[in-house]
């Protein structure tokens, strides 16, 4: 009983510190928990910006396909991020379901304290040695 | 998602493909010369190809039209650092997302693989049609 009860609270601070310290990464693996095919065209405000959705039809379904973009990263390989007050980029570093390397750029913004998606970038890189081991935000190449 | 990594690269060869069949000398000349280059072409396939040697503009609207995704911008950025390999780095700009690919290329193989009368004929052969986009992918980088 005494070794659960220590178990649990581990596990229950090791929660606490992802979402403590991983904010944005924490945001990004509800989107990738929450989001499907058959809701995606109710909740897309709650994940993405009211800019990046400004004149999009969410029930359209090639625009479904892209906002389920995370459904293209069938393996997490790692991730990074880096906020700077209410703006952040996270970097999410994986492989599609033919085990083929792909990375996510994304960036965040802070409203009514949640991150929700401003822009994603989704980089089609040739090998694993293109991945980069810090969080790359979309308009730092994207022009 | 449905721009595929190959159809992101061979498309860039087909653009450029387009330049060239319009003017042979100024896109050779923007593409060959040392530093950097940039291709961008809007919703409307109004493309621009520039770089120190000089612009130049046509449409690249039959190309974008043969992908199967709506594409409101394609990006591309060329660095030619001597001799006929040119790097790349292209964007295309999605409805939601955006799209990176980055490869480089033998300029000559290029512009040898199918500038040629013998081979826009083969071309018009449906059955030739699949090796030539084989042969543009080999070229653009797999």
């Amino acid at each position: 009983m005494k070794y659960i009860l220590i178990l649990t609270a581990l596990f229950l601070v090791a929660c606490a510190t992802i979402s403590k310290d991983e904010p944005l990464y924490s945001a990004y693996s509800k989107y990738k928990a929450e989001a499907n095919k058959e809701n995606i065209g109710t909740l897309s405000s709650t994940y993405f910006s009211a800019e990046l959705l400004k004149g999009k039809n969410t029930s359209n379904s090639e625009i479904q396909k892209q906002l389920l973009f995370k459904d293209d990263m069938a393996v997490t390989h790692n991730h990074f991020e880096r906020i700077n007050g209410t703006q952040g980029c996270l970097t999410v570093n994986g492989y599609d379901s033919e085990k083929v390397p792909l990375v996510f750029n994304i960036e965040y913004l802070r409203v009514n304290k949640k991150w929700i998606i401003k822009a994603i970038d989704v980089q089609l890189v040739n090998s694993e040695h293109e991945f980069k081991d810090i969080a790359i935000c979309p308009y730092e190449y994207v022009n | 998602m449905d721009l595929k990594r190959s159809e992101a690269k061979i498309t860039i060869g087909k653009l450029l493909e387009v330049a060239y069949s319009q003017n042979k000398g100024l896109t050779t000349k923007i593409m060959a010369k040392v530093g950097n280059a940039k291709l961008t072409v809007d919703q409307n396939g109004n493309a621009i190809l520039s770089g120190s040697a000089g612009v130049l503009t046509f449409s690249g609207k039959p190309v974008l039209e043969k992908i199967g995704v709506k594409i409101k911008r394609v990006s591309v950025n060329f660095s030619n650092e001597g001799g006929m390999k040119v790097g790349y780095s292209a964007t295309y700009s999605l409805e939601i997302i955006s799209v990176t690919v980055k490869g480089e290329f033998d300029l000559e193989a290029l512009i040898t693989s199918c500038s040629g009368l013998l081979c826009q004929a083969a071309r018009a052969l449906k059955g030739r049609h699949q090796v030539y986009e084989m042969e543009l992918q080999k070229i653009m980088g797999e």
